[in-house]
């Protein structure tokens, strides 16, 4: 039985290996409550005074604030799972590119200072694909801070050719505040104007912009700019939707208002003139599997020659598409128009979970798989004496 | 493995303050539990567990669901079943029960969804090696009300506890524990209300008054009837015309309703400036208006934590479903009129309507464009369609099909699902559903985890 935490940067997801549902879901952002305690759980936080809330993972998927990080696992094991952490395996999830530096960090907190007995890394995109049964695969993570391209072939990260943009969730939640602001605040004041901007922004981004995103958005089949009067009406991208904000006012935007709001996410420029179009996801998407077919054709020179197309027609044939903002509909279609563009001579085929609920908890599950490999051996388990082992090698 | 009697199915609820009990089931129709037994022990000062009360320490193993001493609750769990085998044998007197019914007991233990794995894992271990029964099952006690409400595929289970009151949803069977919310006041809120506007009354008669029948709360209907009443006395024959021409059913029938509703009325309690309880000692007790209140606080917090907990699902179609299977449990929802204004609360916090103010502007705006000819027409503009959930917020129903249930109330409802699944469960010939002796001793408690219904 061991424990799997996977610290998103919106959401930890939490809970035994052992089972098929995580136990708990808390904020990877912290706040301290009167006590100088760190408060964890998104509902206190939403309840709780107005102070400042802070992150505990950097936009780019790795944590900063570890001592932070090391009062929420604690909190998570010992208090909301009952057990203890120097008897319980523990395996997180992390960011596929973090350096051997921050690995270092990782196995010093969780062996070191938690004193738990075996512990295991996992990256995340590899799990993902793992366990679904695919060594390999194009994996397209679209988070809250980041959004990551990953290509794993047979079972190995290519992490050269992995690429991150910060076009995601967050950035969308931006995008929502900045339309609707003039229609929710008409008349009234501008909330941003409280004392807190980050403690507003946590517990906005965590209700009405939640909602928001779910039913409102959505993305279209192709760029924006580009098509029709005649194409919009036959998508029916002027019938317009309503959304009711907060019980208090109606908010009306035609679909196709809704679709421009997520464009940000293909076209930074759209968004602001500040952003380049070449971050854009479909375009790091195709620039991952080129340089993935580049770095592959350059390495194995010697044995087994894969050619470039190779690794294109098995990249593409095993998108998968995972993460909460990739929820939003539509998104799936247009990355694989997009892709069709790209490569018209290669046949594509994704996968994104049908189910919401499991394509949410993915990474986690990903974990989960991971912990119960059958062997012992197969999995990347380190156990405190290891750790001492290295750090004596080091100092020689 | 051969079958099991029904009559030897052993399930136990331990609940927020009582454990309910049964041991064997008929046949034809499910009853309420047997027994209702308090779940409180004794320590004794070198930390031992006994039923002796003098001079030892009262513990409560469980707090709101939450087992927050586990020996004293498997000394507890221990003890209800070796008194009943005592019992049933009568304390060895007549040794063949121990032939037929008492040979071969399957359990099920209803759980709370807070047990930790290691407190699971525990009273398995207790269940194998102190009571030496062969065959169990846990059930946790949100699962239990879908399959009592007639296998609910999704639905949200409100468990009003003393302090506390969790919110659970349920999707396609699979209890959500990691989205599910927590209120911080239970039943007992309500008697901290009512000591406020009965400060001169004793604990105890309060928790007599909010247990006896003249205390509930009214629906907005019927506090304006109560009002009318307490206020002009004319009204009370008064008869609404204008709702008999409107409603298109038939003239004589309402009348006669009126009428039967007038000889009610005379007996309702809402309709009373006091009325009359009898407490714990046997006294008559009057009480006034206090009687309705209190209950305000408690509903409304409830209903905040369930839209924050139901607005975390995303998918919608099942979302729809969960708001219309609302299911209310615990001791304090037997208050009358209580799920009833929580439901209100419900529609009044979280229903997709157009907001108010911008309706009337709306159909103003609407009036005033339509032609005269038109005019007539325009007062039914169409409504404005969301495309946010929930538009239909409902009660889950309850069976009718139990009738010794019906009569019971279905407060104490994850009792009902536990027996349906035992029945299910103990009555297959699928072992998958529980934990078998065969299973403990090839893999010990945590067999537990490779066991699910």
């Amino acid at each position: 039985m061991s424990i799997v935490i996977h610290n998103g940067t919106h959401t930890t997801v939490a809970g035994f290996s052992q089972v098929d549902m995580p136990q708990l879901l808390c904020s990877s952002s912290y706040t301290k409550n009167a006590n100088d305690e760190l408060v964890f759980d998104t509902d206190e936080i939403i309840d709780g005074p107005e102070t400042p809330v802070f992150t505990i993972m950097s936009p780019e998927g790795v944590p900063y604030d570890w001592e932070a990080l090391e009062k929420q696992w604690q909190w998570i094991v010992e208090t909301k799972l009952g057990a203890k952490l120097e008897e319980t395996p523990l395996v997180v999830t992390v960011a596929p590119d973090i350096t051997p530096e921050i690995k270092t960090q990782y196995s010093e907190l969780a062996l070191g200072r938690l004193k738990v007995p075996v512990f295991q890394m996992v990256s995340e995109p590899l799990a993902v694909s793992l366990s679904l049964g695919r060594n390999t695969a194009l994996v397209i993570d679209i988070g809250a801070a980041k959004t990551t391209v990953t290509p794993i072939i047979e079972g190995t990260i290519l992490s050269s050719a992995a690429i991150r943009s910060r076009f995601a969730g967050d950035f969308l939640d931006f995008q929502i505040h900045e339309t609707l602001k003039k229609t929710i605040h008409g008349e009234e004041k501008e909330e941003s104007s409280s004392s807190n901007p980050s403690f507003s922004a946590f517990c906005n981004s965590r209700t009405w912009i939640q909602e928001f995103k779910a039913y409102m958005l959505q993305v279209s089949p192709s760029r924006l700019q580009e098509m029709d009067s005649a194409t919009v009406d036959m998508l029916g991208l002027n019938i317009p939707k309503n959304f009711l904000y907060q019980k208090r006012k109606t908010v009306s935007l035609t679909q196709k208002e809704c679709c421009l709001i997520t464009e940000g996410i293909f076209q930074p420029s759209v968004a602001s003139s500040q952003f380049a179009n070449e971050e854009g996801l479909s375009d790091i998407v195709s620039k991952v599997v080129k340089k993935a077919g580049a770095a592959t054709t350059q390495n194995s020179s010697t044995s087994n020659v894969t050619s470039a197309e190779q690794i294109h027609t098995a990249l593409l044939t095993n998108i998968i598409i995972t993460g909460s903002s990739s929820l939003i509909a539509g998104l799936e279609q247009r990355i694989v128009n997009d892709l069709s563009y790209q490569f018209p001579q290669y046949k594509l085929s994704s996968f994104a979970n049908p189910l919401v609920l499991d394509r949410k908890l993915q990474s986690w599950h990903g974990g989960v798989t991971m912990a119960n490999l059958p062997s012992w051996d197969l999995g990347d388990w380190v156990s405190r004496k290891d750790l001492e082992t290295t750090k004596t090698e080091e100092n020689y | 493995m051969a079958p099991f009697r029904q009559d030897s199915y052993f399930i136990i609820y331990p609940s927020s303050q009582h454990a309910l009990v049964q041991f064997g089931m008929r046949e034809e129709t499910l009853y309420p539990p047997q027994y209702k037994i308090p779940i409180s022990v004794y320590k004794t000062i070198n930390g031992k567990y006994t039923t002796e009360k003098e001079g030892n320490e009262l513990v409560k193993p469980l707090l709101d669901g939450q087992i927050v001493d586990l020996d004293g609750f498997l000394f507890f769990l221990e003890l209800v079943y070796k008194s009943y085998l005592a019992q049933r044998s009568r304390f060895g007197a007549s040794p063949e029960v121990f032939d037929m019914e008492l040979s071969n007991i399957p359990m099920l233990l209803v759980s709370h969804p807070s047990w930790t794995h290691f407190q699971v894992e525990r009273i398995t271990q207790l269940v194998f090696e102190q009571l030496q029964i062969n065959n169990f099952m846990f059930l946790s006690s949100n699962l239990a009300c879908s399959y009592a409400l007639g296998s609910l595929q999704n639905c949200v289970v409100i468990d009003v506890h003393a302090d506390s009151t969790d919110v659970t949803p349920i999707m396609d069977y699979i209890q959500l524990t990691h989205l599910s919310g927590k209120v911080k006041n239970g039943g007992d809120l309500i008697n901290q209300e009512l000591a406020h506007s009965l400060p001169q009354w004793s604990p105890d008669q309060i928790e007599d008054l909010k247990r006896s029948p003249v205390y509930e709360v009214l629906s907005e209907d019927a506090k304006n009837v109560s009002k009318l009443n307490f206020q002009n006395e004319e009204d009370d024959g008064a008869f609404d015309v204008a709702a008999l021409v409107t409603s298109d059913r038939d003239t004589r029938e309402l009348l006669e309703e009126n009428e039967k509703g007038k000889e009610s009325q005379q007996t309702t309690n809402s309709e009373q400036e006091t009325n009359t309880f009898v407490d714990r000692d046997g006294q008559q007790v009057t009480v006034g208006k206090q009687r309705f209140k209190g209950c305000e606080k408690l509903i409304s917090e409830i209903s905040a934590v369930v839209g924050r907990v139901l607005v975390k699902i995303d998918d919608f179609h099942k979302l729809r479903a969960i708001w219309e299977n609302i299911v209310v449990i615990g001791g304090t929802t037997e208050i009358s009129g209580f799920k009833e204004a929580l439901l209100q609360k419900l529609l009044e916090d979280h229903l997709i309507e157009e907001p108010i103010a911008e309706k009337t502007t709306r159909e103003q705006d609407y009036y005033n464009q339509a032609t005269n000819k038109k005019k007539a027409k325009a007062l039914f503009s169409n409504n404005v369609d969301y495309v946010q959930i929930p538009t239909v917020i409902r009660l889950a129903k309850y069976p009718d099909y139990f009738p010794e249930w019906k009569k019971h109330g279905y407060s104490e409802l994850p009792f009902l699902g536990a027996q349906i699944v035992a029945k299910q469960g103990f009555g297959h010939t699928n072992e998958s559903f529980y934990i078998t002796r065969e299973r403990y001793d090839k893999k010990g408690p945590s067999s537990v985890w490779d066991v699910t219904f």
